[in-house]
């Protein structure tokens, strides 16, 4: 197990860490919504929260970590490594039509470690906080005075853009107490937002031009969480956990540039100071959850607020109104296994289901994209039930086709893996 | 109800036996990533959201004007082109010029088999092509020997031909209405056709280049200039035979011009150059490739637009006379010091003129972007001339940097980021 950990560990980091710095991607494009600002927001901290359509700032488990709630890490038993892929298709339509695309993306990265078990624990984290990734296509006539043609000419671009915003935290949470946890996390932001342009005019003379900006963020933040555990509620053997972070704004130090393509090579056409330093806020965000467990069967639920009003993008002349945000979702897990019972592949699996709604933090056109989701999952343990693999599939929908907008149909697949054992423990033999 | 005993060994390996091992589970989390980009849908394209997304791209058209031009000349050659051309004409914007014509057949046993030294006649059968001045009137020609050698390779239009002007070698008349097939037949004195004979039936070229050195044609009527098509023009042998296989036609070894012109500035303007095909006088385009100059990088496509003094043009010449067409514009781009040389260069660019617009247009895209991405601009200049080193006049007015309607300019579309 040591081996595979090492190895698994390795394999991870040197596959996708290029991805997380390099924006995430590993193909084709997302949603249109994410061209604004500073791309779509990512919710999803946990193997298992994911499953349950939620953030899990309250949803323990001392067999698998996440980065919902730094105090979550005090209740750690075992090292833990978590990471995994989604695979998210799209059918968007608006008045013009409708086109499909999909997109691969890397999830969080997270290693875990308890320095006394249930009591202090530490991690490491790289996680995407933003995604920022579409492919835009149009077509259309420029007039005569807009090209030295002397006649109307037809004219094709495509707008890509690749990227988003990462964070970089480690975290330290502890027990205050028996049943108290708070935690600490501070991070790293950082990333780059590139947005290609494609450009060709289709008349004989005219030579296709590109330029790609890119808009680099950097920038230190950080959260504190609090978890609260409640035994024997309303059954002996049940919990009730109650948890909260909180995440100060961050000031993003940004700088934009502008590359064109000649050849092989990249060549600056507008540098940075051109547009100058600029400092933009990235929202704080508070969140609030509760968890009940009763043997194997718990239900949760969060809700996340983010302050996206206040927010000004680096491009002033965006067609777009910042708003705040709200998410609140309704999760449940089951797993029917008992050591005590005959094995059953089935009744071994750990079954996940969850609703969730999000406001979205835009308006455009005066209409707000807000966006819906319901997701199923399932846990695969492994014979010592510490580490599982998790697979698990959305379908939502965003936005709407009134005010020229797009309705997006989404699709999703998350696959994930959760590597727990005890690391440092000398075991005893009778 | 009895218990079942979950410590023996079977119950746990059969607990065990169903639960994945870590090893495995890996394989299975492989198997389904790879599955799942397989499987995963392709991109299908469409314009959906090119709606709302913010324009990124800004098209603009700009005029750059060149700052400054400069008229300039250097040496060229006459000879072994496309066309030659003989006459006179005084033209009222670009002075008196008189053009001879040099011709020397060639001793090719292509076309012709031998020459009958006793009984052959021969003619000079030439293509006409285009006509320079007045194309009514009649025009007689008269062709004399050149008396000293020449050489094709070295001619230019101020080299002046050694003629024998007192013993003509044959005459033509012209006139383009009555011309057959358009062309000027100019027999050939018997005595030239017997020595042209001897050369060609030893074939000794050695010898031929040495001795006969063809004949020169020129007009005395200040009418017109004719050019003519030196590819469809010939000299013809008759044998009289009675065999008409034994007749044939060579092309020639040499032919060139001379041209003798009194230039004038009577009617030029300040506002637009003189341009002459036999390099007397050229443009030079004073500019250099720069960011700053062009005013932006991302060039989508930039023209070079020079405009010509069409007005002038029309003004100088009388209703049924006419000027060769100066339909091509030759743009070379050169150090200084490569002038003299610039007649063995081929052009950088080409461009026709453009009717509509009354302007000569070259697409500089390419060259534009690649001086762009250059560390320090390009030290060589643009020479425009008109037509080139062809064989006929072609002469024009182009507007220059004094004219503040039509002066040179760039025209560049691009497409920026803001």
């Amino acid at each position: 197990m040591n081996k595979l950990l090492i190895t698994f560990f390795a394999g991870i980091l040197i596959f996708a860490a290029p991805m997380y710095v390099d924006g995430q991607d590993l193909h084709r494009s997302g949603s249109t919504y994410s061209s604004f600002g500073l791309g779509m927001p990512n919710d999803y901290r946990g193997p298992h929260s994911g499953g349950m359509n939620l953030v899990g700032t309250a949803i323990f488990d001392d067999r698998i970590s996440s980065t919902a709630n730094p105090a979550l890490l005090g209740t750690n038993r075992f090292t833990n490594i978590n990471g995994g892929f989604n695979i998210t298709g799209y059918s968007s339509t608006d008045e013009s039509g409708t086109s499909n695309s999909t997109h691969i993306q890397a999830n969080q990265l997270q290693i875990s470690l308890p320095i006394y078990r249930d009591r202090f624990g530490i991690s490491a984290s790289l996680l995407p906080e933003t995604n920022y990734n579409f492919r835009v296509y149009d077509s259309g006539i420029l007039e005569e005075d807009q090209t030295h043609a002397g006649e109307r000419l037809n004219y094709e671009s495509e707008i890509l853009g690749t990227g988003g915003i990462n964070r970089l935290e480690v975290g330290a949470g502890y027990r205050l107490g028996r049943l108290l946890y708070v935690g600490v996390a501070p991070s790293f932001y950082f990333g780059t937002l590139e947005r290609q342009n494609d450009y060709s005019i289709d008349s004989e003379g005219f030579d296709p031009v590109n330029f790609t900006r890119k808009t680099s963020y950097t920038g230190f933040g950080g959260r504190v969480g609090l978890l609260n555990m409640i035994p024997g509620v309303v059954n002996p053997n049940d919990v009730l956990a109650i948890g909260a972070t909180a995440s100060m704004p961050v000031s993003l130090n940004a700088e934009r540039r502008v590359e064109t393509q000649r050849g092989a090579e990249m060549i600056t056409i507008r540098d940075s100071d051109y547009y100058g330093e600029r400092t933009i806020e990235y929202p704080f965000d508070v969140s609030f959850g509760i968890n009940y467990v009763v043997n194997n069967f718990r239900i949760s639920s969060d809700v996340l607020y983010q302050n996206w009003s206040s927010y000004e993008p680096f491009d002033f002349n965006e067609n777009v109104d910042y708003i705040d945000r709200f998410r609140i979702g309704l999760g449940t897990q089951f797993s029917g296994y008992n050591p005590n019972t005959p094995p059953s592949f089935f009744e071994d699996l750990i079954y996940r289901a969850g609703i969730s709604y999000d406001t979205g933090n835009m308006q455009i056109n005066n209409e707000t994209v807000n966006s819906w989701r319901a997701s199923v999952g399932i846990g695969i343990p492994t014979q010592q039930r510490t580490s599982s693999f998790n697979i698990n599939f959305d379908y939502g929908g965003r936005g709407t086709q009134a005010g020229g907008l797009i309705e997006e149909e989404i699709f999703e697949i998350r696959l994930s893996f959760n590597l727990s054992e005890f690391m440092f423990f000398r075991p005893r033999f009778r | 109800m009895k218990q079942k005993n979950t410590t023996s060994p079977e119950f746990l390996q059969a607990k065990l036996s169903t639960t994945p091992s870590a090893q495995h589970l890996f394989n299975k989390f492989i198997a389904v990533t790879l599955l799942a980009v397989f499987l995963y849908s392709c991109d299908e394209e469409g314009t959906v959201g090119s709606s709302f997304t913010s324009d990124d791209a800004q098209v603009n058209a700009t005029t750059v004007e060149i700052p400054s031009t400069d008229e300039v000349s250097a040496p060229t050659f006459s000879a072994n082109e496309n066309y030659v051309s003989a006459g006179q004409y005084d033209d009222m914007l670009f002075g008196s010029q008189k053009v001879t014509a040099l011709f020397q057949p060639s001793l090719s046993p292509e076309n012709l088999d031998s020459v009958n030294t006793e009984e052959a006649t021969a003619h000079l059968d030439l293509k006409v092509d285009e006509l320079y001045g007045d194309v009514e009137e009649t025009t007689d020609f008269t062709l004399y020997q050149i008396t000293r050698r020449w050489r094709g390779s070295a001619w230019r239009p101020d080299s002046v031909a050694q003629v024998n002007t007192i013993s003509p070698l044959g005459t033509a008349t012209y006139n383009q209405a009555e011309a057959e097939d358009d062309r000027i037949i100019i027999p050939v004195e018997t005595f030239w056709v017997e020595e042209f004979a001897a050369y060609f039936n030893d074939q000794n070229p050695e010898e031929y280049r040495e001795n006969l050195f063809g004949f020169a044609l020129m007009s005395e009527d200040a009418e017109k200039i004719v050019s003519f098509d030196v590819e469809e023009s010939r000299f013809v042998v008759n044998n009289h035979t009675g065999d008409e296989e034994d007749d044939g036609y060579t092309d020639f070894r040499n032919v060139g011009y001379s041209l003798e012109a009194e230039r004038t500035d009577e009617h030029a303007r300040e506002e637009s150059s003189l341009i002459y095909s036999t390099f007397e006088n050229f443009m030079k385009l004073n500019f250099e490739i720069s960011d700053e100059f062009i005013g932006t990088d991302n060039i989508s496509r930039a023209e070079l637009v020079l405009y010509k003094d069409t007005d002038l043009l029309d003004q100088t010449i009388e209703s049924n006379h006419r000027r060769n067409t100066a339909d091509l514009l030759d743009v070379y781009l050169l150090g200084e010091e490569d002038l003299e040389l610039a007649i063995a260069d081929e052009p950088r660019f080409q461009a026709s003129f453009d009717e509509d617009k009354g302007a000569f247009r070259i697409n500089m895209t390419s060259y534009i972007r690649e001086q762009l991405l250059e560390d320090s601009p390009d030290p060589r200049r643009f020479y425009v001339i008109v037509g080139g080193h062809y064989g006929k006049l072609l002469n024009t007015a182009l507007f220059n940097h004094n004219s503040e309607e039509y002066s040179p300019r760039l025209l560049i579309t691009s497409v920026d980021p803001d």
